[in-house]
């Protein structure tokens, strides 16, 4: 006890000064105390790789997973693209199929062209677009319309109008040619269906439609599903309209019809 | 163990020494500075872990003891406490000094463990004053064991927010954030142990 200058202060200066600066000289803990956190950081070490080796085995999971995902599309696309598989085949029904009502007997040539479904591939899902070249006179054809596209892959249905009308001027003839042009797909937006790629791959096949249409000059709307189903192919100028309708086909089927229906209207051409 | 010391133990001539589970951590080698101290524990090293405990431990376990009512509960802050603090060190910005650092980490231990034990209960704002009037104490009349003590004594909360508020020097407003109180509640709460305090001091040194 210093009687001449003893410290003094409220009660939580006292508590302060003697909690706080005798801090530093307080019993250390037990060495126990360090052993239990030392086992405790291992514990959590032991618990950090074990997660991460589990995030490992998920991941690589997951990868062979996917590995072997797309080695068995490969696999099984390959196997779909061999030539066992056949594309569909378009006939040419010549006078076969009914003749187009609503044809006007003064127009000068229609132009019959069916299709029938044929047995495709999976892999090979065409749809067909019509494309009508114009291979036509200038002189004697105003307007060729032509159309056609429609699309159906496994049972879907396609539904595919455009309408297409070229104006072609023959130099000094001064005639007007309507030309049915080759449209392919949604080109030049005039489906009202998409077509996508499916058709525009069948754009070699339309040409070859498009060529018998321009050899068979005779007017025919079929319906391959349903022959008894002929509608009258309205001879509107520069107009065609293509309904087709595909079957609905078995999820197994390898099928994919496709239709098209040609209307071609050919008016005479519009001398100067 | 090796192949030798099976005879000695199985006549009893040798004991059986446990596996020590931190066997496959480096054992720890130089003094290091703190932020070596640091660097190392960002590492991972049990060399710097354990030197960084021997450092602040004594000082740390001052602050357990006095949150907590016996030295027992005291080291289980303190464990948990610097287990919290290897393991949230990579988030440490070197910007405060690291044992104000590591004090902080021990209150918030010791709130938590105090939270596991005894949930605190809102008091009434009640009969107690909130200011009593200013008492002189002569500090060379106590010793720093008898003022633990006196601490320790206290009732859970009462020590908490005297702890708080008196020691560590949080104001009411945050001390209630911290227990999730009101404020009057922790400024009633802390006339309430000082009055506490006031008469076992005096009861432990009478005035002469």
């Amino acid at each position: 006890m210093n009687s001449s200058t003893p410290p003094k202060g409220s009660l939580e200066e006292l508590f302060r000064h003697h909690l706080l600066e005798s801090e530093a000289a307080a019993v250390p803990p037990r060495p126990q105390v360090w052993e239990q956190v030392d086992n405790q950081l291992l514990l959590a070490q032991n618990e950090k790789y074990r997660r991460r080796l589990v995030a490992y085995r998920w991941a690589m999971a997951a990868s062979l997973l996917l590995a072997s995902l797309a080695g068995g599309g490969w696999w099984r696309s390959q196997q779909g693209t061999a030539p066992t598989g056949t594309l569909a085949e378009a006939t040419t029904q010549q006078g076969a199929q009914p003749a187009l009502a609503g044809a006007s007997p003064a127009r000068p040539a229609t132009a019959a062209s069916g299709l029938a479904p044929a047995p495709l591939s999976p892999a090979a899902a065409v749809a067909s677009a019509t494309r009508s070249s114009s291979i036509i006179n200038p002189l004697a054809i105003d307007q060729t319309a032509t159309l056609s596209a429609s699309a159906s892959l496994a049972g879907t249905r396609a539904l595919a109008t455009r309408t297409s009308a070229i104006h072609q001027r023959m130099g000094s003839a001064a005639s007007h040619t309507l030309a049915g042009a080759s449209l392919v797909g949604s080109s030049l937006g005039l489906t009202s269906a998409p077509l996508g790629a499916a058709g525009q791959a069948a754009t070699s096949e339309g040409n070859y439609y498009a060529g018998t249409l321009a050899s068979n000059p005779s007017t025919a709307l079929a319906d391959d599903n349903q022959p008894g189903d002929q509608r009258p192919a309205t001879a509107l100028p520069g107009t065609a309209l293509a309904v087709a309708a595909a079957p609905e086909a078995s999820p197994t089927s390898e099928t994919a019809s496709h239709a098209s229906r040609h209307t071609s209207a050919c008016e005479s051409s519009l001398a100067p | 163990m090796s192949a030798l010391a099976w005879p000695a133990l199985a006549l009893g001539m040798a004991k059986p020494t446990a596996p020590k589970l931190t066997a496959s951590r480096p054992a720890p080698t130089a003094t290091l500075s703190e932020e070596e101290l640091l660097d190392g524990c960002l590492l991972g090293s049990q060399a710097a872990q354990k030197q960084l405990y021997e450092r602040y431990s004594a000082r740390m376990m001052a602050v357990c003891l006095r949150y907590a009512q016996t030295t027992f509960e005291a080291e289980d802050v303190l464990q948990e406490g610097f287990v919290t603090v290897f393991r949230t060190l990579a988030g440490f910005r070197r910007e405060c000094p690291l044992e104000f650092w590591i004090r902080r980490i021990m209150v918030n231990a010791a709130l938590r463990q105090h939270r596991r034990n005894a949930p605190l209960v809102a008091v009434s704002d009640g009969d107690y004053p909130e200011t009593l009037a200013s008492e002189e104490f002569t500090f060379s009349n106590y010793a720093y064991a008898e003022l633990l003590a006196v601490v320790q004594e206290l009732a859970p909360r009462y020590r908490l927010v005297f702890n708080l508020y008196a020691i560590e020097g949080y104001t009411h407003k945050e001390i209630g954030e911290m227990l999730d109180i009101s404020e009057g509640t922790s400024k009633s709460q802390y006339s309430r142990a000082r009055v506490v305090l006031q008469n076992k001091l005096a009861r432990l040194q009478p005035p002469s």
